[in-house]
């Protein structure tokens, strides 16, 4: 798959341009972090995920020594007379089926397993926003439930939810958003963090295959790489007077030929 | 031929233009980080920020990008809208010396298409113009008198509104710093009056 995309084998394939995939580029940075130890790709790239106003996800990761990787799990609507609701004693959560990126499951040394939710971002935002009816619709604040309400049930910690987009800077909106549909609805601040694709190619040092070829494609076709500091402006060359002499073919047009139906019919 | 270039030459103002632009984005997004901490946001998904590139043969003499857009929102409604820009050349008044670093804000009613340079289109006539660079108001009365400037200005901004806007020499501009203190700050520290 790597091979095939760096040298453009799939392209002529597809009907759609393989780098406007969401889910393509998911599946290779996170597939890649699968093929080798959590601490070479997976735990530095996440480890640069941030909530607002609070620490990084980083703390949180220390002592992770395996993970399960499990893609686009396909999940029920929480309903509000279930009986898995997120909290018997709180309000009762209402949130629809979903199907989230990525949910992993951190082993930690003595500690309880932890699941975290990947949500991944290309051109587009958040697929569902609070409308004001019942029930958690924002997607982040859905997700945040939905993981919650599993890892109650397995007995596992909810880590959060991180949403990885496209943006060199935190969208401190879209994230507000969701606390806020959380806040509406009677829950606590969530623990939802950001990051950014760009930061996958600034952290992830190893050079070991998959991982060259993962931050390769984000440099040359995904342009997911950390954006350079603007520099000062330096003189142009000096270049001589000069005027481009006027354009003239060098050799005559080909005499074209066409047929209807093909040149042996 | 003595005044023809050499191959090196030609490929060092190609190399120079391909940095020129390089750079050029590389300050437009260093205005994120201030514009966050303000809390503005870049919402550019689908639109192009170097507009028409692709004309490169059928328009072999415009094809050079002439703005370089980068928008942010402040996320309210009606949106506060703020433009940061680099105003590289004019392909149609020659008499224009240099390029521009621009930065204007307004507060849109909607947001069609032309929000993404209504706000610019005044800059360099009226705020470009002086020694030194200092934030002006452009008002519907200010306006090129052109039919679709007073349509767009009315549709987007409302008859009341106004729009803040600041150019300053490009080369006066060469780090983030620069681009904060004396592009953004100046059009941020200005209140609407009215709209």
């Amino acid at each position: 798959m790597f091979a095939a995309l760096l040298h453009g084998k799939l392209d002529r394939y597809l009907t759609r341009n393989p780098f406007d995939i969401e889910d393509l580029l998911t599946s290779v940075v996170i597939g890649a972090c699968r093929c080798v130890p959590p601490d070479l790709a997976l735990l530095p790239f996440l480890g640069t995920a941030t909530p607002l106003d609070r620490e990084s996800l980083s703390p949180l990761l220390e002592g992770v020594e395996r993970v399960e990787y499990e893609f686009w799990p396909q999940w029920g609507a929480l309903l509000r007379d279930a009986s898995d609701a997120m909290d018997a004693d709180g309000p009762v959560m209402l949130a629809a089926r979903s199907e989230p990126e990525v949910v992993l499951t951190l082993h930690r040394a003595n500690q309880p397993k932890a699941l975290l939710l990947l949500e991944a971002k290309l051109h587009s935002g958040k697929s569902s926003h609070a409308d004001g009816t019942s029930g958690l619709k924002d997607q982040l604040a859905k997700y945040w439930g939905q993981l919650s309400s599993r890892a109650n049930h397995s007995g596992a910690v909810p880590l959060g939810v991180v949403y990885i987009t496209t943006h060199h800077l935190m969208p401190r909106y879209e994230l507000g958003q969701s606390q806020e549909d959380l806040r509406n609805h009677g829950f606590e601040d969530a623990s939802i963090f950001w990051t950014s694709w760009r930061a996958f190619s600034k952290v992830v040092t190893s050079e070991v295959s998959p991982l060259d070829e993962c931050k390769a494609l984000l440099r040359k076709h995904w342009e997911l790489v950390p954006i350079e500091e603007p520099r000062p402006w330096c003189r142009p060359p000096k270049i001589p007077p000069w005027q481009p002499a006027r354009f003239r073919p060098w050799w005559s047009p080909p005499h074209v030929r066409a047929w209807k139906y093909g040149p042996n019919s | 031929m003595s005044d023809s270039p050499t191959g090196p030459e030609l490929l060092g103002a190609i190399n120079y233009v391909r940095d020129f632009y390089r750079n050029v984005a590389a300050l437009l997004c260093a205005a994120d980080d201030p514009l966050a901490r303000r809390g503005y946001s870049w919402t550019g998904k689908s639109w192009k920020p170097i507009p028409w590139p692709e004309q490169s043969l059928m328009r072999a003499d415009t094809w050079l990008p002439q703005w370089v857009i980068r928008q942010y929102r402040g996320g309210k409604v009606p949106e506060d809208v703020l433009t940061v820009a680099v105003l590289a050349f004019d392909a149609i008044d020659g008499e224009w010396t240099e390029p521009w670093c621009l930065a204007s804000r307004l507060v849109a009613k909607v947001t069609p298409d032309p929000v993404y340079w209504v706000s610019l289109l005044q800059c360099r006539t009226l705020a470009g113009l002086k020694e030194t660079p200092s934030a002006v108001r452009v008002t519907r009365g200010l306006l090129q008198p052109r039919e679709e400037r007073f349509r767009d200005f009315d549709t987007i901004v409302g008859e009341a509104g106004e729009i803040i806007s600041i150019a300053v020499p490009l080369v006066q501009i060469c780090n983030a710093k620069d681009l904060e203190t004396r592009v953004l700050e100046p059009v941020l520290r200005e209140k609407f009056r009215a709209g």
